[in-house]
Formats: structure tokens, C-alpha cells, sequence
């Protein structure tokens, strides 16, 4: 990156410009639009980078089985007989079907439709021909007829993640401290927490980075969302007043590195997991203090605090987004083109939990996220809405992340978090 | 069923059914509100009490709010809000307003009991908005009934009959 | 329901009960019997989920397609008694069903 910022040029190869000492952050709205720049991010962030892939409790059981894209890999991700995890390219290695073509199950073993080539569910070829057919030997390791598995993958605290380079280092040195919003997320219960059955599956028509940059901005809350707050109070029970002098103002902006980043704060919404409001009554209040107590027992009082009283919004470098709200959602979101972005998204939710709570912090969340919600779709109308404004690039050729970047310590509406996206974003795109 | 499926439903006390064509205009009238964007007199169509689900794309007519992921799961309360926030020019999705076109067809009457008139149409909306013309197609679940001389709905519950949301993106718009 | 009892080469038995539309494969594999290889898990496609069924039983099940018939030439060791445990679907006229499973399966 340049030191002085000139603005009036753009630089091949350079789309990040930083000025620590002014104070100012410019990112050029070419990375956005351009066909280079999508290509090259394909080759060097989702060829290089750990990418989630699923949660355990979506495979409970040893044979359990899911299909899913993932950066535009078509994968099969299971349990084989003896319980171990798997990633497989879902592709017969004959001539390419797609071997496993249910959303989910569970099986022993996958037979492609085409011309019946089997598999154990180890990925391991399993199929008998008649005599002659095939060399005698056909199918030992180097004739490449079992399913391919993707080079790595590895977890934590049962968030699996892969990476399509075999030489990557460790999930855990990748994930450096972001593995403190992954224990957080997954302390939430005593008895474990589950993906709750039902992803939304939905597109946007923008670049994959405007998503990136909404999912943890603080900032534009209060103007895009005011209808969402509108609702909120009226929904939360007692006056707007009240509910804001309950909020400690607590605004915090975690950078923890390799363009991992996080912001938390606190929110007047009711927090599942700890944060009551009146609408939810006396019993409600009896559910919650009983929450609350049980976490200060087994996570100690500071932290207990964190979890339940806090509201967080994480981007995991490159696209995984958890943001623990008025509800938990996991969320991924991959380019198909500069202009499209495809989305999905989980809600998170404990183990166990009863239908009258699980119910609660389902409606807390369609509340707000999700297509038909009160918030997200005015989000996705932002994003089309740059996208759209990025076709006068030429002549308006700058988008400006400087909030904050002069304050000691950036609040979780400034951009600091979004920075340390761009700067890792930088590194891998600009360098030589 | 939908809704409270798993209630023992009685059908001793059930809704008269009323002619065909009453339930078909009724129908009509409610998708005509929505494309003219007469919001509140289209919630007046709903009974006091009454839910808007919309599960996710591809769903099971009875699939519950309780267990699964929906995109739309509405109490009279929320729904209530829904109206209002959509009347307003702060609910950017749809402001400026989309244009819609509401089709509706292949309607059946499915039977009646104490909570009311089950119905079933199969819808295709269009919602067009700058450069995109989104399509949403699939069959409405509508519980109807007489409350105090008039036809309202007491539930109404939109599957989509599709394998994503994709391109739509959003469900901004009642579908 | 059927109630098939597996009896391993070192003389091991596990009875264990397989729901209708099972396979005694499926039965046995999820039920923790040892020697079923099963490496297609129930395709018919593998030769390795072979078991000799008891006499008694041989009439009493549903003949071999000539399909299943191709697969068992490639089993180790067959006999007359031969069947892929993959194509016997359970039901509760199997119940009582006696199977000895292998010592080795024929590896691809």
C-alpha cells in the first residue's frame, strides 16, 4: 500500500490504500466489479483459506450424511461407519455424476445413478465387474476410483472446517483468536448446541465483500433498521426509556488476527440466553435468571456476563459470519459472479432446549434476519443498491472505511472491524 | 391441517361451507389489495388472533415454527407490525414500492372444522423493482371463517414451492 | 420385525432384530457384527456382505435374482447355501432366521 494517498490514481494490483497517520481508509470500488478481481480471489482467498463446512450436530449419528456447496464445490460431508468425519468432491470418479444427490440422510454407502458405481460411505471404491471388464487390480489407490476427498479437514469445538490446500497451516493457528467467538457461541448451553433443521438458502445481487462489511456494521443500525427498532419497542414491553437505561453502553471492536474480527455491544432486544424483556413475563424471567445461573457456575461470573448480556457480529476471514444477537445465526456467503452472492443461513440454538424456548428464539430471530424479516431485506436493498451505484465507479471510483481510525480503541460502530478484513483481504490479493 | 394440526379438531361445531365462488372472490379481493398495496385494508381480511407463516422454500404443509427455521412466522402482533412497517417509506426493501402481480388459481376447498374453512390455491407472484423480475411460486394454505357477518382468515400459511430462494432473495412483499 | 441370528466363524452369536424392509446387511452392520465387510453398504454392487444361510432357512427365502447370482462367483469360499446378506430383506416370516457369517470376505 502507498503511503500518500493519491486518489486521483488507481494502481494495477493495489486496491487497498491505508493512511495510518491521517486517518483515512480507501478501498477502490473496482474490487467489487471487476472480473480479475473475482477470478483472483478464487485462486487466492477460497483456494487457500478454511472454509466452514458444517456443524456435528448436523451429522448426530455414525453413516449420517449431507450434501453442500461450498465455494462452488459440490461436497459431501458425512460420518463413515466407524463415526469419523469426511469430506468428499461429490463426483463419481467415472465420468462426473453427482454420486449423493439427497440434501441429507444417512447411508452405508453411495451408488452413483449413472451406471451404478458403489462406494463405502469411507469414500472407498466398492464395486465388482464382471471378469475382463477391468484390469484385475482395477480400483487400488493410484487408479483414482474412489471418491476424492477435499485435501484438508479439521475442527473446532465441532465447527468443521476445510480448505481446498493441502499445505495450509492448522485450522487452530488460522483461526487465532477467533476460536474465542467459537467458545463463546458454543458455551452458550450445558448440554451442547445444534444447528436447528431448516437453512434459508437465498441470493443477493452484489459483490460477496458488501455482505462481509454489513455483517458486523454497527453503524448502520439505526438508519437502516429503524423500522426493526420502531417494532422492537413496541414488541419488548415497557418504554423505549426503560430499555436504554438498562444498556451499560459497553462498545468493543476485537481484531483477532489473520482478518478475523469481531464487534460486541448490547442491545435492548431480549437475549435467549440471558437478557430478558417484559414481554416475556414472569416466566420468562424465571427461564432466563435460570440460565444465567447455571453459566456463572460453569463459566465463572465475567464471563457469564459476557455471554448473556452481550451482542456480537463475527466474520470469520474470508466468509463465515456468526453473529450472537437476538438469536445465534451462522451464516455463509460465496460469489458466483463480481455482482452475486449466494447466502446461507443457520439459526444456533442449545441442545435440548424446550419448544416454548426454542419457539421464542425462533421468532426472535425471523424477527430481524432472514429473508422475510424486519431487518434483513432492507440490508440486502443496501447492498443491491451500492452494487448498483458502483457502475459510476469510474468517476466515483472510492469506497471510504476510515471510521474510527484515529481512536484509541474503535467502538462497534467505527470500522476498525471491517479494516482488518481489507488489510488480510490486501495481503493475499496485492501481494506479487 | 395446518397451524394446530396436532389439536383434535371437532367437526361438530364446524364452519359451514359456504359456494365456491365466495372463497374464489375472496381470494381475488386479497390478492388485488396486496397489488395495489392497500395494506391495511388487507390486514382487515384477517380475524383478531390470526398467523401468517411463511416456512422455507420446499417445505412440508405442516412443518412447525417451533421445530424448523421459517422465513415468516407471524402473530397477529408481528403481523400487525409487518403492515405497518411496509406503509412506511423506512422499510427500504419496498420503497420505492415494488410492482406485483399476484395470480391466483387451482383453488380447492379442503374441508371445515371448528377453526374453519380449509382452502388451498396455487399462487405465482411477480415482483418487479429496477432490473429484476423476481418470481415466487407455490400454494397458500388459508383457514377462513364467518366473524360476525363477515369472511376473515384466520390463518394463512404461503409454501413456497421451490428450491430456494434464489435469485429472489427476499420475501419483502406479502406473498 | 425378524429376529436373525448371526453366528461368526469363532463360533460368536448375536441375535439382533431387524426391522421390516431391512437388510439382514443393514441388520448386522448397524448391529455390530463383525465379518460383514458390506464395502458398498447395500447396493449389491461389492460381493463382500456374504453369509451362509442356515439349511433350515435356504428354501424359506426369496430366491436370487440373477443379478445377486453374477455377484456371489466372486464371494470367498461360496457353497449352495450362499446369499449376499444385502438382498435378504427382513420381514416377520424370517423370523428365527440362522446366518453363519464368513471368516473372510473377498476383498475388491
Amino acid at each position: 500500500m502507498v503511503e500518500q494517498m493519491d486518489l486521483t490514481k488507481s494502481q494495477e494490483g493495489k486496491w487497498v490504500r491505508e493512511d495510518k497517520k491521517r486517518g483515512l481508509f480507501k478501498v477502490s470500488r473496482d474490487a467489487f466489479t471487476s472480473q480479475a478481481v473475482f477470478e483472483r480471489e478464487n485462486e487466492r482467498i477460497f483456494n487457500k483459506c478454511w472454509l466452514y463446512l458444517g456443524h456435528s450436530s448436523e451429522l448426530e449419528n455414525p453413516n449420517d450424511f449431507l450434501t453442500r456447496n461450498v465455494a462452488g464445490h459440490e461436497l459431501i460431508f458425512n460420518r463413515d461407519r466407524k463415526g469419523g468425519f469426511n469430506a468428499f468432491f461429490n463426483t463419481c470418479p467415472h465420468r462426473g455424476a453427482i454420486v449423493a444427490r439427497e440434501e441429507c440422510g444417512n447411508a452405508l454407502g453411495f451408488k452413483c445413478f449413472y451406471h451404478g458405481w458403489s462406494f463405502n460411505n469411507n469414500g472407498k471404491y466398492a464395486t465388482r465387474s464382471p471378469k475382463g471388464v477391468y484390469p484385475e487390480d482395477f480400483g487400488k489407490e493410484g487408479d483414482s476410483v474412489d471418491l476424492s476427498r477435499v485435501p484438508r479437514l479439521e475442527q473446532y469445538r465441532d465447527f468443521h472446517f476445510i480448505n481446498f490446500d493441502a499445505d495450509a497451516i492448522s485450522l487452530d493457528d488460522y483461526l487465532a483468536g477467533s476460536k474465542e467467538i467459537l467458545d463463546i457461541v458454543s458455551d452458550h448451553s450445558p448440554d451442547g448446541m445444534e444447528v436447528v433443521s431448516g437453512v434459508q438458502n437465498y441470493s443477493i445481487r452484489a459483490n460477496w465483500k458488501l455482505l462481509v462489511e454489513n455483517s458486523f456494521d454497527g453503524y448502520h443500525a439505526a438508519e437502516t433498521h429503524d423500522t426493526y427498532f420502531t417494532y422492537l419497542f413496541d414488541a419488548i414491553g415497557g418504554t423505549p426509556e426503560e430499555a436504554m437505561a438498562k444498556m451499560t453502553g459497553q462498545s468493543n471492536c476485537y481484531d483477532y488476527g489473520n482478518g478475523h474480527a469481531a464487534i460486541e455491544g448490547e442491545a435492548p432486544w431480549g437475549r435467549p440466553v440471558g437478557r430478558h424483556i417484559p414481554a416475556w413475563g414472569d416466566k420468562g424471567k424465571e427461564d432466563i435468571a435460570a440460565i444465567v445461573k447455571e453459566l456463572e457456575e460453569r463459566v465463572g461470573v465475567p464471563m457469564a456476563k459476557r455471554i448473556s448480556n452481550g451482542d456480537r457480529n463475527a466474520v470469520f476471514f474470508p466468509n463465515l459470519v456468526i453473529n450472537d444477537i437476538m438469536a445465534i445465526t451462522i451464516r455463509t456467503l460465496y460469489p458466483v459472479s463480481p455482482n452475486e452472492i449466494h447466502v446461507s443461513s443457520w439459526a444456533f440454538a442449545p441442545k435440548g432446549e424446550p419448544p416454548e424456548l426454542r419457539k421464542r428464539r425462533l421468532d426472535n430471530f425471523l424477527e430481524f434476519l432472514g429473508p422475510g424479516g424486519f431487518a434483513t431485506p432492507d440490508d440486502v436493498e443496501a447492498l443491491e443498491s451500492a452494487q448498483v451505484g458502483y457502475g459510476n465507479a469510474q468517476f466515483a471510483p472510492w469506497n471510504d472505511i476510515s471510521r474510527g481510525m484515529l481512536k484509541e480503541k474503535p467502538a462497534n460502530d467505527d470500522e476498525e472491524q471491517m479494516r482488518c478484513f481489507w488489510r488480510e483481504w490486501a495481503r493475499r490479493m496485492e501481494a506479487e | 391441517m395446518m397451524g394446530n394440526a396436532n389439536l383434535t379438531r371437532s367437526a361438530d361445531k364446524a364452519e359451514a361451507i359456504l359456494n365456491r365462488d365466495v372463497y374464489e372472490d375472496f381470494l381475488y379481493l386479497e390478492a388485488q389489495l396486496l397489488d395495489e398495496w392497500k395494506l391495511d385494508e388487507w390486514l382487515a381480511l384477517f380475524a383478531e388472533g390470526a398467523t401468517y407463516d411463511v416456512p422455507t422454500a420446499g417445505a412440508p404443509d405442516d412443518v412447525s415454527s417451533s421445530e424448523k427455521l421459517f422465513y415468516i412466522s407471524d402473530d397477529y402482533f408481528r403481523l400487525g407490525h409487518r403492515v405497518k412497517r411496509l406503509n412506511q417509506k423506512t422499510a427500504h426493501s419496498e420503497w420505492p414500492r415494488s410492482h406485483t402481480s399476484r395470480l391466483i388459481s387451482n383453488m380447492r376447498i379442503l374441508g371445515s372444522d371448528d377453526s374453519g374453512v380449509h382452502l388451498r390455491s396455487a399462487f405465482v407472484t411477480h415482483r418487479s423493482k429496477g432490473t429484476a423480475t423476481d418470481m415466487f411460486c407455490g400454494h397458500h394454505l388459508h383457514t377462513v371463517k364467518m366473524v360476525d357477518g363477515e369472511l376473515k382468515i384466520v390463518a394463512k400459511r404461503s409454501m413456497l414451492d421451490l428450491a430456494n430462494l434464489r435469485p429472489q432473495g427476499r420475501v419483502s412483499i406479502i406473498l | 420385525m425378524a429376529l436373525v441370528i448371526f453366528v461368526n466363524a469363532d463360533g460368536t452369536k448375536t441375535e439382533i432384530d431387524i426391522e421390516d424392509g431391512i437388510s439382514v446387511m443393514e441388520g448386522g452392520v448397524r448391529g455390530g457384527v463383525d465379518g460383514l465387510d458390506a464395502d458398498c453398504g447395500g447396493q449389491g454392487a461389492c460381493a463382500t456382505c456374504h453369509v451362509y444361510v442356515d439349511p433350515a432357512w435356504v428354501d424359506k427365502l426369496t430366491a436370487p435374482s440373477s443379478d445377486e447370482k453374477d455377484m456371489l462367483d466372486f464371494v470367498f469360499e461360496p457353497d449352495d447355501t450362499s446369499r449376499l446378506s444385502c438382498q435378504i430383506v427382513c420381514n416377520a416370516a424370517l423370523d428365527g432366521l440362522v446366518v453363519r457369517v464368513p471368516s473372510e470376505q473377498s476383498g475388491l
